[in-house]
């Protein structure tokens, strides 16, 4: 028996049905060609998708390479007496240029490098040798030693205290294991720098990295997945919502960090155009070609008639154009990474725009506007961009933008429900200055 | 040629293999798309996303866990849910309505044409309806329905008492000769 009071009860009866009515619409010729164009679609996304992966990889690869083996950012520095200088080349390099005042010192006999064979002739000068063997107590309690700043850790001391007795000198350093042997050198005479001589100034900590930033850009943006039913429209070819942008934005960079505050202007323009064309054949009558004449001999009114016609095809081309315009403020946080020259920049943030959707029907027969109206919505979106920009040039410097943006108030879409889907991906180049 | 042949043949590509097998399992995605109450006019767009979706996951189909007419009709059944979902036909406040199950006489179906209850079934609303299709003629457990429907199993229970308690006052009310069965 065959109830609906148990579970699964009616399925032989209506599981197993098959409908007999099947309408013509859904004949495989009518629903052939869109199923076959609904699976290329699908294809090219799946295909979309995985060209990401190696982007996505050579964006990872980039970022790491920036992050290890580049420079956090462009800070400049100066040794700073009793701190480490780190691993950072432009400090150590600016480290280990010899002030003016220890250059006029060397030049006159006071002091040297422990590479300078020279030292190993001159008198009551302490050098640094590498050589344990050769560390030996200082004799000359009176003795003044120098050092230049060509290390870190107790040597640093001796640049606060300029000049201290070699008892001192040899006390500290017995109790510095890493240290270089210190030579202690026969009695003689010393000469020493003045304790008075003002250490090397230093000069202002600054950031290379200018605070003020102004970038102008012009790109193409592509709106993903514009049109999921298009391809349901026999004839009709759509093309990807697609377009231009131009930015204007200013930018601030926070000091002695690597991020950068961005605030701008853009502005965004989309167009699609669908297209519908259709080829049908029609007998065409010849003109001045007559078969018969018929005379209506009370009014005299002559009706021609002609059967002589010639097989011909008649084209009729629909087109849509929708322009989707946008106004955008963005706001957004970047972190840059720096080597060689080059800059990595990353963003993230939000925009709040005003769009509007302007969508118009021509049939280009005479190029007549059948239809047209515009539709206008604030909203915001959120935004992820990657950016390279190339070495400083005179007056600014190359970059390159690649980015997606997501509006969050548009989901079904704008006015075409689901046809439209307001993810979009650009690519922008322009010119950055920096003060 | 069999399935696997045609499997294999829609997979590379072959429009005659696509349209064999189109042609084959259209009657029942109909059925199924119809007895869901999916309208008329939105069945083709309906039946081509269906198909679109057999095609492309036809390289997960494994034979060797079942047998392709159960396979698409899973599918269909989860993709015309899905489609009235997103056309809002199943709102949640009917789901949630609770009826009591009032009586609990069993009716014989047995003697009734297929056509004839599927027309019932398509004039009950759309949340008992949907209910009634899954339990009763899919074999869907009430914890499963709940899952697709995000509503609990009580509440599938609920529209099912409803579904049942409806259609029987339709068959009374419609006793018309050789389609009514035993009360």
């Amino acid at each position: 028996m065959e109830t609906f009071d148990q579970r699964g009860g009616l399925n032989d009866k209506l599981g197993q049905h098959k409908a007999t009515d099947i309408p013509a619409n859904l004949s495989w010729e009518q629903m052939g060609p869109n199923i076959r164009a609904g699976l290329e679609q699908k294809k090219r996304r799946r295909l979309l998708f995985w060209w990401w992966l190696p982007v996505g990889l050579s964006v990872t690869l980039v970022i790491g390479y920036f992050s290890f083996l580049g420079e956090s950012a462009e800070l400049g520095c100066f040794p700073v007496p009793g701190q480490s200088v780190g691993g950072n080349s432009a400090v150590v390099k600016s480290a280990t240029e010899m002030p003016e005042e220890i250059k006029g010192a060397n030049e006159t006999g006071i002091a040297f490098s422990p590479d300078d064979p020279k030292a190993k002739g001159r008198p009551n000068i302490l050098v640094a040798s590498s050589n344990p063997k050769e560390r030996k107590a200082s004799v000359p309690s009176t003795s003044r030693a120098v050092t230049t700043p060509t290390e870190s850790g107790p040597f640093s001391e001796f640049k606060e205290s300029q000049a201290v007795s070699a008892d001192e000198v040899q006390d500290k350093l017995a109790g510095s294991a890493p240290l270089n042997p210190i030579e202690a050198l026969a009695p003689g005479p010393v000469v020493s720098l003045d304790s008075t001589t003002p250490y090397p100034e230093v000069p202002e900590m600054q950031a290379a990295r200018h605070p003020w930033i102004v970038e102008a850009g012009m790109g193409l943006a592509f709106n993903l997945n514009p049109d999921v039913y298009g391809t349901k429209l026999p004839n009709t070819t759509i093309d990807p919502l697609s377009g231009l942008t131009a930015s204007l934005r200013i930018g601030y960079a926070l000091p002695q960090r690597p991020y950068t505050l961005w605030a701008g202007i853009e502005m965004e323009e989309l167009v699609q155009r669908e297209q519908l064309q259709e080829a049908s054949t029609v007998q065409l009558y010849q003109p001045n070609t007559v078969d018969t004449i018929f005379r209506n001999t009370i009014t005299g009114e002559a009706f021609t008639t002609t059967t002589d016609s010639v097989p011909g095809i008649r084209r009729v081309n629909v087109q849509q154009h929708s322009t989707f315009r946008s106004w955008s403020v963005p706001m957004l946080l970047g972190r840059t990474w720096s080597a060689a020259g080059w800059q990595l920049e990353g963003k993230a943030g939000v925009d709040f725009n005003l769009s509007s959707w302007h969508s118009g029907g021509y049939l280009t027969e005479g190029y007549e506007l059948v239809d047209a109206s515009t539709q206008y919505q604030a909203g915001w979106a959120v935004r992820l961009e990657g950016q390279v920009l190339l070495p400083p040039a005179r007056f600014g410097r190359l970059f390159v933008r690649g980015g997606y943006r997501r509006s969050m108030t548009q989901p079904g879409g704008l006015v075409q429900g689901s046809t439209f889907r307001p993810e979009a991906v650009g690519l922008t180049m322009g010119w950055r200055v920096e003060w | 040629m069999n399935t696997v042949t045609i499997i294999k043949k829609c997979l590379k590509g072959n429009a005659q293999a696509q349209q064999q097998l189109y042609e084959h399992y259209l009657p029942y995605v109909l059925t199924i798309v119809r007895r869901f109450g999916v309208e008329q006019a939105e069945q083709c767009d309906l039946v081509q996303d269906i198909f679109v979706a057999v095609f492309q996951g036809l390289e997960r189909f494994d034979p060797n866990k079942g047998d392709l007419h159960h396979w698409i009709r899973g599918l269909a059944i989860h993709k015309t849910i899905a489609f009235q979902r997103k056309q809002q036909r199943l709102r949640a406040e009917e789901l949630m309505i609770l009826e009591q199950t009032s009586r609990t006489t069993t009716i014989d179906l047995s003697h009734f044409d297929a056509e004839y209850l599927l027309d019932l079934i398509t004039q009950l609303p759309a949340g008992a309806r949907t209910v009634f299709n899954l339990y009763v003629v899919d074999g869907y457990s009430h914890e499963d329905i709940g899952k697709m429907l995000d509503i609990s199993p009580v509440g599938s229970r609920a529209q099912l008492s409803r579904a049942k308690k409806l259609l029987r006052e339709a068959l009374e009310t419609q006793k018309i000769k050789g389609h009514y069965g035993n009360i």
